[in-house]
């Protein structure tokens, strides 16, 4: 027995760290405390309910003015579908607009607005290789859904127009032949569409005639076009290659279409109006353009889209050239 | 706010250099391997200063020390789960060579080789009286036991070793 616990405290006297053993874990237990001390100070008496903001000041400061700052949706907003930061765009900027149009009124623009950015993206995406084609199509529902809202907001006009332009479309696509469903487009159809705008856009011109040319008529002029022009396009859509920009350009006509109608409502400014109308004139152009050099581009698909010679034979051209020639001395 | 009593950063490491030595014999003795003692020695410490760091408070350093020890040992043992004398050495293990070796001794070679054919508990008791050198009364407290349960238990753990070193 004695001899037994001799043995084991010889043994255990013999056993011990070896000096480097002991001085690197000396050293390591020794960076521990310096990385305390550099948290030292900033222990407060009042204790370990700050300790965790304070050791994460510096970094939560940070995140806090990026946020309470707008960084985040500053940048969000100039994002595209397809990156990480869309959604926030359309989920919390977009949604923190909404809260601000409390008027029908501005929600009605905010609508436009947000129609309008929707195909601006789809435009910017469209020739991007980068973003993938199922998120371009996604993109594309959301954005016709977006100008389907700013449309429909609270107004008959826009329905009955497009039950128009569907029925001509069809009728025309029957006929084979542009120029007549043309005229019965300039005809008949500009019957119905007066007297369903009659009542805002004569009290506009009450109000509107002292200072300017009045918009009533005019306005009634660039609608025609429009509607001329989606036919057209929706002819095109048929047999075009170019199915989505076809698309597209309706939908950018629809919320013009829809930008009149504010136009023609006495309540809006008189700044507001002149802003629309010159954006409605300036998409007439576009989509003129654009159905030009349509017929140009079917066989090699790209090149040449602004040198592309004039049809003569195109109705659109004759139907919508005196439109603008008189709007841009009442633009002024 | 008991952060002013608790232990400070010096305190800690005086305690290092104190107490260092004998946390690695009862590591040794208890695992039977160097690298591991010594692992289990910094891992004891870095724990215990994480735990102090987080303000909880110790009452007697030492003891704690030691708790913390003995579940790292706890922990090893359960990982390796062959805790037996016949799989360390199905696995390649001599501990009387290893030993022999590192500390150049007859009797730690003895020691451990003998040692390591006791089940943990009787060695954890052998080793904390006969190596760390605690009274009766200290295991029995660091335990949780009655003095006597440890008399009694420590009594048939050294009988278990004279017969593994005898014959």
């Amino acid at each position: 027995m004695k001899n037994l616990e001799h043995i084991l405290h010889t043994a255990s006297k013999k056993v011990s760290m070896r000096d480097s053993e002991k001085t690197a874990i000396r050293a390591r237990l020794l960076s521990l405390e310096q990385k305390q001390i550099s948290q030292k100070p900033t222990l407060s008496p009042f204790s370990n309910l700050y300790l965790f903001t304070w050791k994460h000041s510096a970094s939560l400061a940070f995140v806090a003015i990026f946020f309470f700052s707008g960084g985040v949706s500053a940048i969000a907003d100039k994002s595209l579908p397809g990156s990480f930061l869309y959604p926030f765009k359309t989920d919390v900027n977009e949604q923190v607009l909404s809260w601000f149009a409390v008027t029908p009124q501005s929600k009605e623009e905010l609508n436009i607005k947000l129609a309008e950015r929707r195909l601006l993206e789809a435009e910017l995406i469209a020739d991007k290789p980068s973003v993938p084609d199922e998120v371009k199509e996604e993109h594309l529902k959301t954005t016709f859904d977006q100008v389907m809202v700013a449309t429909a907001g609270g107004s008959e006009d826009i329905a009955k127009i497009e039950a128009e332009v569907k029925t001509e479309a069809q009728d025309a696509s029957a006929d084979s032949q542009i120029a007549p469903a043309m005229t019965k487009i300039s005809t008949a159809d500009a019957d119905p569409l007066e007297v369903a705008s009659s009542s805002p856009l004569s009290d506009s011109v009450s109000l509107a005639s002292a200072k300017q040319a009045t918009p009533a008529e005019e306005i009634t002029k660039l609608r025609n076009t429009i509607k001329s022009l989606r036919i057209d396009l929706i002819k095109q859509e048929k047999d075009g290659p170019q199915k989505e920009e076809t698309i597209k350009m309706q939908a950018k006509l629809l919320v013009a279409q829809k930008k009149l109608l504010i136009v023609s409502d006495p309540k809006t400014s008189e700044e507001k109006r002149t802003e629309n109308l010159l954006q409605v004139n300036a998409l007439i152009k576009i989509t003129e353009a654009f159905l030009n050099t349509k017929p140009e581009i079917q066989p090699t698909t790209e090149e040449g889209a602004s040198s592309s010679p004039i049809q003569p034979t195109k109705p659109t051209q004759e139907e919508t050239k005196p439109t603008q020639t008189p709007s841009a001395p009442f633009l002024q | 706010m008991n952060r002013d009593r608790n232990i400070q950063h010096a305190d800690f490491i005086t305690a290092y250099d104190e107490l260092g030595d004998s946390l690695f014999r009862h590591s040794f003795f208890r695992v039977s391997n160097r690298e591991v003692a010594i692992d289990m020695v910094q891992d004891t410490f870095i724990k215990t200063w994480q735990y102090i760091e987080r303000g909880e408070e110790i009452q007697n350093l030492k003891a704690y020390l030691y708790h913390v020890m003995n579940n790292l040992i706890i922990d090893y043992y359960r990982k390796s789960k062959s805790g037996s004398l016949d799989a360390l050495l199905d696995d390649g293990f001599n501990p009387a060579d290893e030993t022999v070796d590192i500390e150049g001794s007859a009797e730690v070679s003895l020691v451990v080789s003998s040692l390591i054919g006791l089940p943990d508990e009787d060695r954890k008791l052998i080793v904390m009286r006969h190596i760390d050198g605690h009274s009766i009364s200290e295991i029995a407290e660091m335990l949780d036991e009655s003095d006597n349960v440890i008399s009694v238990r420590l009594h048939r753990a050294i009988k278990k070793l004279k017969e593994i070193i005898k014959p």
